[in-house]
């Protein structure tokens, strides 16, 4: 069980990596570099990754038989607690559980929670980058995941974050294949 | 963008509240906008980025999680996970739509008398209708894109889910619809949505 869950989360998390490339657009500030650097000093991360607790989920289909043959969705529920907060770093506990949500009938199981759990944590900071004399300013998320069932396995990966409205975020996902697909991760603060 | 929320009742009501709020946390999400900057490269930007072009997926399913002050989400620490499921019926250069199903999860948190987990394929269908505006206040332009959601349960006919939520379009086809601000133990996600061709 761990292992299968393990292989599954792992397509997950490096599809989640692998759309930096596609993310250039989502920056705080995107422009002159003096303005930029101003930017950056002014939304300083703990101002906007302000909430002490965040919970998000996220939609997933991993390319395997069975969720074809029974039309399943995995949804992923992200629970985020407060470590550390700095005006340079935020860092947050991370628990990752899923929950899977079949369309067919017997013996397609209509929804099953998984037992085993990811957990690890995750950083933001902001980053400003140069490119031909255009700035760009961007909040970045570092992942360190593990698995409670499957001590051998770890993921670190680094994404994008987009800042929504009132303190939610939304973290892009790669594009979908013919047998896979990862929704945005929708990320809201609680109070 | 006309806002009706009517017959608040049971797990329809609460998704009503919810978009309710979506809506008076719209002065929040100026920072959300498609564009915003000089009119002339506004109107260019409006035209090499018609609804149709952002819309372009034969489908589309997003998910959003909830938490509602309701006894029993708080007592059992249940989230309320929906997944809609989108279905492209009409695309023209103004407004694209698409027909929705959504089906709801309770995923409570908690043993004993809370219901672990309990799925309501339930009945709520509708349509959904994407659109981009652009305001002009001087030489300042801003362009929104906005969804339209017009929704309703046979089960419960009494209800209807009529509101307007902004988006933020992401890379590949993905999108989400921005959310109201948590409060009280009360929250709901940003819901994110993923296309198919």
């Amino acid at each position: 069980m761990a292992n299968r869950r393990s292989a599954r989360a792992a397509l997950a998390l490096a599809a989640l990596g692998s759309a930096q490339a596609a993310q250039a657009e989502n920056a705080i500030y995107q422009g002159e570099c003096n303005r930029a650097y101003q930017v950056q000093a002014s939304s300083t991360i703990d101002k906007l990754v302000m909430h002490k607790k965040y919970r998000a989920v996220s939609l997933h289909r991993f390319g395997l038989d069975r969720e074809k043959e029974c039309d399943t969705d995995t949804v992923t529920h992200w629970t985020m607690t407060e470590t550390s907060r700095s005006s340079s770093q935020v860092t947050f506990d991370v628990i990752m559980l899923d929950t899977l949500i079949a369309d067919k009938p017997a013996p397609c199981e209509r929804v099953k929670v998984w037992n085993d759990e990811l957990y690890g944590n995750v950083t933001f900071t902001t980053k400003l980058e140069e490119k031909n004399a255009i700035c760009e300013v961007f909040v970045q998320a570092d992942w360190d995941m593990f698995d409670a069932g499957d001590p051998e396995w770890s993921s670190k990966f680094t994404n994008r974050v987009l800042m929504l409205n009132a303190g939610s975020m939304v973290v892009a996902a790669s594009g979908p294949t013919a047998n896979e697909y990862n929704s945005p991760i929708a990320i809201t603060g609680v109070k | 963008m006309a806002e009706k929320i009517s017959g608040l009742w049971g797990k329809a009501a609460a998704v009503g509240l919810c978009f309710t709020a979506t809506l008076t946390g719209q002065a929040a999400q100026a920072q959300s906008s498609f564009y915003q900057g000089e009119c002339n490269r506004a109107y260019s930007v409006q035209d090499a980025n018609r609804i149709d072009r952002l819309f372009n997926k034969r489908s589309y399913r997003g998910v959003s999680m909830h938490r509602y002050d309701q006894q029993v989400s708080a007592a059992c620490k249940s989230d309320l996970v929906m997944i809609l499921y989108l279905t492209q019926s009409t695309s023209t250069t103004e407004s694209v739509t698409y027909k929705v199903h959504q089906k709801t999860v309770d995923v409570g948190t908690q043993p004993d008398n809370c219901s672990t987990l309990n799925i309501n394929n339930n009945s709520i269908t509708g349509t959904v209708t994407f659109s981009s505006e652009l305001i002009r206040e001087g030489d300042f332009c801003t362009i929104n894109i906005w969804s339209d959601w017009k929704l309703s349960d046979p089960v419960t006919p009494s209800w209807v889910g009529d509101y307007s939520a902004k988006l933020q379009i992401l890379n590949e086809g993905a999108f989400a619809v921005l959310h109201p601000p948590a409060s009280g133990g009360k929250f709901s996600t940003p819901r994110g949505f993923t296309g198919f061709d």
